[in-house]
């Protein structure tokens, strides 16, 4: 069934991704919020950036999982691509599980 | 859906229903379809409007639970948005069994919903089950299930309609994967108790007699056999629930036990 490994993609594996991003994002709007408060003066220059670009998941035409930005634009990302979308958080240390074809 | 429930203006598609337009009743599948085999189906989607509906009382669960878990604001909104797309799905639903139909058919009744109590876990860990429960396990099952109908599915009403919900859903799972990655020791904990039974739970809510036509001619209009919707389930188990909760270190060694012995419900 080839559906599996890439709804294990788009569901577990994105999933998983998208909650250490939440909480890597909630430490570091902490540590933000404690340097502000302890050093005022200093200015924060680093930002948490977005740590939920994750896009939604649309279908496609030819049933494969697709992201969609906020326009409503697709960008196809088909196994490949959710794969080394994977890769690249899995060597941040944001993913939980290596990912499989 | 009551007259006072409306399809938001902040949801997913800006107050749309659907991305793409669901297609008329007229030419192809649809319109080949004997009556009696439309009034099935009719059926079929009328009772796939209930369930989505009480899904929908579900994500308020869902998105209180967050809240009180204080969870990642995008989080919580992703659930908050949910509650408006299983509206969204109640609707497509509703429109598609009364295209079949050939009438337009009024809201099924709304179904209960029984929210599991969880005894003897923490209030913070019970949260957790609750969003694990309704995303991690059933949303991911019903991605499974819906990618199974649309692979049977012919009728560009059905196929259009299936896609509109699994685009969805697999958001929706993405919230529960999200909180279990991130659960706290204690609720980590909670979860590999209480997770056996959550499974067996939820498979025995999918395999329910739900009392709607079954037969292989549905299947082109969405509503797969049921033996590929069993198989589906054993797989969804297999291939995304367990590995997925194991790469979180949840213990999984009963359920994958329980799915070797048959997974009795």
């Amino acid at each position: 069934m080839q559906v599996r490994s890439r709804l294990f993609h788009a569901v577990v594996v994105s999933g998983l991704a998208l909650g250490s991003r939440a909480a890597a994002a909630s430490a570091a709007a902490a540590t933000i919020a404690t340097v502000s408060i302890a050093a005022s003066t200093i200015p924060v220059g680093c930002s948490a950036g977005d740590p939920l670009d994750l896009p939604p998941m649309v279908v496609d035409e030819n049933n494969r999982v697709r992201e969609a930005d906020d326009a409503g634009a697709e960008v196809v990302a088909d196994a490949e691509v959710m794969d080394a979308n994977m890769d690249a958080n899995e060597h941040d240390g944001d993913a939980g599980w290596p990912p499989t074809k | 859906m009551a007259a006072d429930e409306v399809i938001r203006p902040d949801g997913r598609w800006g107050g749309r229903l659907t991305r793409r337009d669901l297609p008329m009743v007229g030419e192809g599948a649809i319109g080949a379809a004997a009556l009696a085999t439309r009034e099935r189906v009719a059926e079929v989607w009328l009772a796939r409007a209930a369930s989505e509906r009480r899904v929908a009382d579900s994500f308020v669960v869902v998105r209180a639970a967050l809240i009180a878990l204080g969870a990642d604001a995008a989080l919580i909104a992703l659930a908050d948005r949910a509650i408006d797309d299983e509206m969204r799905h109640a609707e497509i639903s509703r429109i598609v069994a009364s295209r079949y139909a050939g009438r337009e058919l009024a809201h099924p009744p709304r179904l209960a919903l029984a929210v599991p109590r969880h005894d003897g876990v923490s209030a913070s860990a019970r949260h957790v089950l609750h969003v694990v429960g309704q995303c991690a396990i059933n949303e991911t099952i019903a991605s499974v299930y819906l990618e199974n109908a649309l692979a049977f599915a012919t009728a560009p009403l059905a196929r259009v309609a299936l896609r509109e919900l699994l685009a969805d859903e697999i958001d929706h799972a993405r919230i529960g994967w999200a909180v279990a990655g991130a659960a706290s020791p204690d609720a980590r904990r909670a979860l590999g108790v209480e997770l056996p039974r959550m499974c067996v739970a939820n498979l025995r809510m999918w395999r329910a007699p739900r009392g709607v036509p079954e037969g292989p001619e549905l299947a082109a209009h969405g509503a797969p056999p049921p033996e590929s919707v069993e198989r589906g389930l054993l797989v969804a188990f297999r291939e995304l629930v367990v590995p997925g909760f194991a790469s979180i270190g949840v213990e999984t060694a009963p359920i994958a036990c329980w799915l070797d012995a048959g997974a009795a419900t």
